[in-house]
């Protein structure tokens, strides 16, 4: 059993290597004039563009807003990260040849101490770089500021800002759960199960699978109503089903969908489905996830399907579209019992 | 085992994140859906709905498309020469270049303006100007040809033009740089106490649409960028946008963003006339070029004049007042009730939408913040009438419906925002690939909008075609505004920048145009009447060729005894008769272009030979059967040969 924890520890440091040829973190930015997109990978001792210019082009856009440029070597962070890895490589290695369990736990406390004073300073650079701005600037909108998110998406301005751990920092967190993992394993005295390892390898792959049933845009004045057979003309109504085998039925409105589901519910089939998706009637064609949409039930929409209850991406959005009192607002939840009861009953 | 489940879990979950992150592509946006097709095409030998005349940006040119199809049905050379049809290569043309910088033979077309009867198009001319070289061009949309250009003194860049008030009274032209006026050796670190920017008001002649500059008011020297004038209640009036109410002279875009209100000047062009009739101008000395291309005698005359009117507005007070307009305005619109005023400020977060009744009442009480240069500035809340809130980022421009809504393009969020006139709301988005500058609705600018559709002058088109290189089209989005949602129906791409265009219904113009020449009109001097009077004449080294051109031989086609050193003129005129037979002209070593010489029609081409030898001449444009056969030879001699000029045709023995 000890050879276990040695071997993950050896791995949980050797993973660390691949932190000086693979992005740490990536903050991708869409903009409609930017189908190429445009971005910066943020690695070990430099900051570079997704392609060749995009850190000039990102800088040049900022100096609208009046963001100072982003210069790598005038960050400090970029010189000494080299070193901090290669300590951690050195003292892993170190743990994982003396293994003894409060070593490997010191190692692990460490590398999440250091991991988050990165990911505060990430955040320090990012208030500075959206808050300090020329007063001069040609573009200012009071009370605007441009800090990209730490972890997340915002938009800012027309800029949908993405950031997120690139493979970088997704195996530095491996390297962490594996160290975590190691910890727990010197206790360990059971042998494991054959199972359990045929899972450690399956599991990677299904969950690699589950990412590709994705919904498919709807052909409008093309596709039929996989529900009532009708076209699905009007292009704020519409609503697709995706199954976990990628699989997609598509509905002119949400009543048909929530039909269709319920059909299936009754065969048992529920499990099938992987996603359910709505229109947007905000932005026609729009696909939104349908679980997590806002729905107005109101007699000044009309559907397709005459059930009469429009999707919205946020709440915001919906609240604004109510018409009268007599309009209800629905979530995915409300919605389904309603058309159950109502509609379809 | 519970424990080792949990552990197993971690490590799974961590290795699953590897492929979580690596996120999915996404696909195309702005894909057409259902029967787009069919409400953008034009079956063969059908006609499209409508004429769109869009601007050639820095090509100089103007271009004629049919909308809905979005096909390109010629190019009109205005500002720079074009060797396709000879212009500004040939004799006849080439005065139609002239300013008082010299023969300019380019310049940047930005904004075409159709000419009005009673606030709508009547299809007469289309005007369009030069923003380099200030110009404006004046088009016969019955030849479809430049016919007049005037340049315009002490204006610096002629970007607010040539925007036209409801019956044509004038167009205007406002200047884009303010410079010294009189222009002056003086240093640019002066500019705010030298600096001024002129507004022209271009007096156009009802029946002949010849141009003349009537007045112009010498303004604060700001960057005078759109115009628009008033109609119905506000015709008289006309507005200009502007911006860099600072003043800078140096990296202006930061040091001119940096006033939250710049301005929209009203003009009162009445009142102007007023004070013209009352004599309270100054006459200025200037210089500048008017160029009129005669229809008779089918040739151009370039004129330099040299007096202009000027109005100052501290000595005339009620002529112009500033309404402040948020961040830099643009767009500077007036609906077709003429009561409405929209700005476009490009760097602010609303549009503002002024009242032109707000306006004159705020005059009346005498609602002013401060004064500039002798001009007024009206209290900002007591001429607005509304703020369109979020309609999007950087507007730019606005156009009208038949509907009572209004449609603003959105250059940084790249959209078009439709809204209504009566409540100022937000009704619907629709995003532009790329970058959207101006729009045009048909009939977008008048009093009685065609509504239908919107197009959308885009100025970046990236993965929108197929890739030529560093340099690609621009492109124009044809979107359907009849229903609720507007909906795209087609892109297309376009000529160099269309910065603005104009669409009038086809039927208004079609049946007026030309088909050819009548050759009993044709009063050019160096014209032939017919074959036999084809001849050559020597005057020193000036040679004339007197030649025609029918289907499918030149007369003569064989020339001899011209010289090295001569200066020779080939006159061609084109016999033909008929609709859509023009003959081309070219011979090897000219050093300007070939002539495409329409039915009917006498155009020139100097040719200076400078070697001895025997050059030939051919048809550049496949007129029939024997196109390949029109063709002929000049022999060229010694300077100091003595061989007589001779020549021969098929008729002549």
């Amino acid at each position: 059993m000890q050879n276990i924890t040695r071997l993950i520890m050896i791995i949980a440091s050797l993973i660390l290597l691949g932190l000086y040829f693979l992005p740490i973190w990536n903050i991708s930015l869409e903009a409609p004039q930017f189908p190429e997109g445009l971005g910066l990978y943020i690695n070990i001792s430099s900051i570079e563009g997704h392609k060749e210019n995009d850190l000039s082009s990102i800088n040049n856009l900022n100096h609208y807003i009046g963001m100072k440029k982003i210069e790598p070597d005038s960050i400090p962070e970029l010189k000494v990260m080299p070193f901090i890895v290669a300590f951690f490589i050195a003292f892993g290695l170190f743990t994982a040849y003396v293994n003894k369990k409060w070593l490997t736990a010191t190692w692990v406390v460490l590398l999440l101490i250091v991991s988050f004073v990165g990911i505060y300073d990430f955040y320090l650079w990012g208030y500075d770089y959206g808050h300090n701005l020329d007063p001069k600037a040609i573009i200012k909108i009071p009370g605007q500021s441009y800090q990209p998110p730490v972890f997340g998406t915002k938009q800012l301005l027309n800029f949908t800002a993405h950031s997120f751990p690139a493979a970088g920092g997704i195996l530095l967190g491996v390297s962490l759960v594996l160290g975590i993992a190691s910890i727990f394993l010197f206790k360990k005295t059971e042998p494991k199960s054959n199972n359990l390892n045929l899972m450690l390898f399956l599991l990677p792959l299904l969950i690699l699978f589950s990412c590709n049933p994705e919904p498919k845009s709807i052909e409008f004045g093309f596709d039929n109503c996989h529900k009532c057979g009708m076209t699905i003309a009007d292009e704020r109504w519409g609503a697709e089903i995706v199954t976990h085998k990628g699989k997609v039925f598509k509905f002119d409105a949400v009543e048909c969908m929530v039909a269709f589901y319920l059909d299936e519910k009754k065969l048992n089939r529920e499990n099938e489905i992987h996603s359910f998706w709505t229109i947007n009637y905000l932005k026609p064609k729009e696909l939104i996830d349908a679980t997590k949409a806002f729905y107005l039930k109101s007699s000044e929409y009309q559907s397709p399907m005459a059930f009469n209850a429009p999707s919205f991406k946020t709440r915001e959005e919906r609240d604004k579209s109510i018409k009268t009192d007599k309009d209800i607002p629905l979530d995915w939840t409300s919605l389904v019992e309603m058309i159950k009861k109502d509609w379809i009953d | 085992m519970k424990k080792s489940l949990f552990i197993y879990v971690l490590i799974i979950i961590s290795i699953s994140m590897i492929f979580l992150f690596w996120g999915c592509p996404s696909s195309k946006q702005g894909a057409v859906s259902g029967d787009v097709a069919s409400k953008v095409y034009v079956p063969p030998g059908e006609y499209d709905e409508f004429y769109g005349f869009f601007s050639g940006g820095f090509s100089g040119q103007l271009a004629v498309y049919g909308i809905p199809s979005g096909r390109l049905f010629r190019v009109i050379p205005v500002f720079s020469q074009d060797p396709e049809k000879g212009w500004g290569y040939s004799e006849e043309t080439k005065p139609m270049l002239m300013t008082s910088h010299g023969f300019i033979p380019w310049d940047d077309a930005h904004h075409p303006e159709l000419s009005q009867t009673d606030g709508m198009a009547d299809g007469r001319w289309i005007f369009i100007n030069g923003n380099n070289t200030p110009r404006i061009a004046r088009i016969d949309l019955t030849t479809f040809r430049t016919v007049e250009i005037i340049e315009l003194p002490n204006s610096a860049g002629n970007h607010s033009s040539p925007f036209g008030t409801e019956n044509t009274e004038y167009v205007v032209a406002g200047t884009r740089f303010s410079i010294p006026i009189p222009n002056e050796d003086i240093s640019i670190n002066e500019y705010k106490d030298k600096f001024k920017g002129a507004i022209s008001f271009v007096k156009v002649d009802n029946k002949t649409g010849r141009m003349d500059i009537a007045f112009q008011v010498l303004m604060p020297g700001f960057d005078y960028d759109l115009a628009r004038a008033g109609k119905g209640k506000s015709h008289g009036w006309c507005f200009f946008s502007m911006y860099n109410s600072e003043q800078a002279n140096t990296i202006k875009e930061v040091n001119a963003s940096q006033n939250d209100k710049d301005f929209i000047a009203a003009i009162n062009w009445k009142k102007a006339e007023e004070y013209i009739a009352q004599k309270k101008f100054k006459e200025f000395d200037v210089q500048y070029a008017h160029n009129v291309f005669n229809e008779e005698t089918q040739t151009a005359t370039s004129t330099m004049k040299n007096k202009v009117k000027v109005l100052i507005p501290e000595e005339c007070p009620g002529l112009v007042y500033f309404m402040p307009t948020p961040k830099s305005p643009h767009g500077c619109d007036v609906d077709p009730t003429g009561e409405y005023i929209v700005g476009g400020g490009k760097l602010a977060a609303t549009i503002p939408v002024f009242s032109y009744s707000k306006m004159i009442k705020a005059i009346e009480d005498k609602k002013i913040d401060k004064t500039i240069d002798g001009v007024p500035v009206l209290n900002y809340d007591a001429v607005i009438a509304g703020e369109v809130q979020e309609p999007g980022l950087g507007p730019l421009h606005t156009e009208f419906d038949d509907q009572g809504n209004a449609y603003t393009s959105m250059f940084v969020s790249s959209e078009i925002t439709k809204w209504s006139l009566k409540d100022f709301k937000v009704i619907d988005k629709i995003p532009t690939y790329y970058s959207i500058g101006h729009l045009l609705i048909p009939g977008g600018n008048t009093k009685k909008p065609y509504g239908k559709y919107v197009i959308a002058l885009n100025k970046i088109t990236k993965d929108r075609y197929l890739p030529t290189g560093p340099e690609l089209t621009q492109s124009a989005q044809l979107i359907d505004i009849s229903g609720d949602k507007m909906k795209l129906l087609l892109d297309f791409p376009t000529i160099g920048e269309p910065h603005y265009g104009q669409a009038i219904a086809a039927s208004v113009i079609k049946d007026k145009s030309l088909k050819f020449y009548k050759m009993e009109n044709n009063k050019h001097p160096y014209k032939t009447s017919k074959e036999e009077d084809t001849r050559i004449e020597r005057s020193g080294n000036v040679v004339r060729i007197y030649m025609t051109t029918i289907r499918s031989h030149f007369a003569p086609d064989n020339i001899e005894g011209i010289k090295v050193g001569d200066e020779v003129y080939f006159h061609i005129t084109n016999l033909e008769q008929d609709w859509d037979v023009p003959h081309g002209f070219a011979i090897k070593g000219a050093e300007n272009s070939e002539l495409l010489i329409m039915p009917g029609e006498t155009l020139t081409l100097k040719w200076l030979p400078k070697k001895p030898g025997v050059y030939p001449f051919y048809c550049t444009d496949f007129c029939s059967a024997l196109h390949q056969e029109m063709q002929g030879y000049v022999r060229v001699s010694p300077a100091n040969s003595q061989i007589k000029l001779a020549w021969n045709t098929q008729n002549k023995k």
